[in-house]
């Protein structure tokens, strides 16, 4: 390698070196050794980028930034697409308020009446079709769940499962007893062979696999979840 | 109740480990702080909404930046700030010679920053500040490996010189220059 050669490579002096192969790495390492001017060089070249990457690096954070980002986070809404109309944001964010009413209902420190949170909700009239054109605005297309009863739905969202975005319906019941998340899943998505229809996981927190015109329910429940369901006739 | 927040996307974590990051960088692109502050505020705004088209958490950094940077390119054109140098007057690299950089004087290293392009600007902040690769800038910038190579050796060789100039100027008693004459970058800042 000649002087010419080494002096374009230098910058790569001390990278990661994941662009200069290991003979290239090597013939400039042999080169420096022997030839006196381009270590030197080499050297202020080191020196030059300490000098200046610490320089750069030198910005002083203002102190409170950290809080103020999360403080404005928390006002927008998550995972909404680019334009949200404002009225479908406001109703976005009050049926997350309702569900988080829900959550603290369950954690026996109730600040709010169920029987507000209802009102609250029957006003919205979020029924299936609004659902399902609501999560076609959310890049998610599905047929909601057929065998719920959406007076009883609180909370739309769409979740993150194994790196997917999918549809996850929250229902819980009058009395806040029974409630119950749904995640729907599409085939053309996941692989969904080891979930057998009407398959039940006990546990706290119980688990149903539904089988659903093509797609799969996985419904989440506490407390008696035919209270959140339709009668079947109805 | 895990599941309630199992949806939620992980960006106060985000936040907690890049925001200096994201606030340093983006105060070295624009040289205020109050952009690099809104820059950034915007940066996470967007990520939020976006949150699910991140697929592996250790490319987060990169796209936080890669986000940052698109939000700056956004504002400088639509406000027609975008600095008009032609990529051949950054000139080519000099002979090196082996003169020591004594200690940098902030303002002088933003105003120098500032005189740069963002094409010569992006590359050298990138490469300083958070030990990006020369491959994972030219990612970033969806430019080829070659173009950031020598767009990183002509625009230290140009900060090489700006430095050292004024670091003379100052040894010289001479005032400190709050604009070079090439620059204009007054205008820019007040604009700003
Ligand atoms: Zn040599």
């Amino acid at each position: 390698m000649e002087c010419h050669d080494v002096r374009q490579l230098l910058a790569f002096v001390d990278r990661k070196c994941e662009e200069l192969d290991a003979p290239e790495r090597a013939a400039l390492a042999q080169h420096l050794e022997r030839c006196p001017e381009c270590a030197a060089l080499a050297q202020a070249e080191r020196e030059f980028d300490q000098a200046l990457g610490a320089a750069v690096r030198a910005v002083a954070v203002p102190p409170g930034l950290q809080p103020k980002i999360l403080a404005k986070l928390a006002t927008q809404p998550r995972g909404t697409p680019w334009k949200p109309l404002a009225a479908a944001a406001a109703i976005f964010i009050a049926v997350t308020l309702l569900g988080a009413g829900i959550a603290w209902k369950l954690r026996d420190t109730p600040a709010v009446s169920v029987a507000d949170i209802r009102a609250l909700a029957d006003q919205e009239n979020w029924d299936l079709s609004v659902v399902e054109q609501h999560l076609s605005e959310q890049g998610v297309p599905v047929e909601a769940p057929r065998d719920f009863d959406y007076r009883n739905l609180q909370h739309v969202d769409v979740a993150e499962f194994r790196g997917q975005r999918v549809p996850k319906l929250t229902f819980a019941s009058r009395d806040g007893k029974a409630v119950a998340c749904v995640l729907v899943l599409s085939p053309a998505r996941f692989r969904l062979g080891d979930l057998h229809d009407g398959m039940e996981l006990p546990g706290t927190t119980s688990i149903r696999i539904h089988h659903d015109r093509g797609h799969v329910n996985v419904i989440f429940y506490r407390g008696d979840l035919g209270a959140l369901q339709r009668l079947p006739d109805q | 109740m895990l599941w309630f927040g199992s949806a939620r996307p992980a960006i106060e974590s985000l936040v907690e480990s890049h925001y200096a990051a994201l606030y340093r960088y983006a105060y070295r692109l624009s040289g205020a702080a109050q952009e690099a502050e809104d820059l950034t505020q915007e940066t996470f705004c967007l990520a939020q909404t976006k949150l699910f088209q991140l697929r592996e958490a250790n490319r987060a950094k990169a796209w936080l930046f890669s986000i940052l940077r698109n939000a700056y390119l956004h504002k400088v054109r639509t406000s027609k700030q975008e600095k008009q140098v032609s990529l051949d007057s950054i000139g080519e690299i000099p002979d090196r010679d082996s003169e020591r950089l004594s200690d940098i004087d902030a303002a002088q290293l933003q105003n120098a920053l500032d005189e740069l392009p963002e094409a010569f600007k992006t590359p050298i902040i990138l490469f300083y500040f958070e030990e990006f690769s020369y491959k994972e800038i030219a990612e970033q910038m969806d430019v080829p490996l070659g173009t950031v190579m020598s767009r990183l050796a002509r625009a230290k060789a140009f900060l090489r010189q700006r430095l050292t100039d004024r670091a003379e100027l100052v040894e010289m008693g001479t005032p400190k220059p709050q604009a070079s004459p090439a620059s204009g970058e007054g205008m820019r800042t007040e604009g700003l």
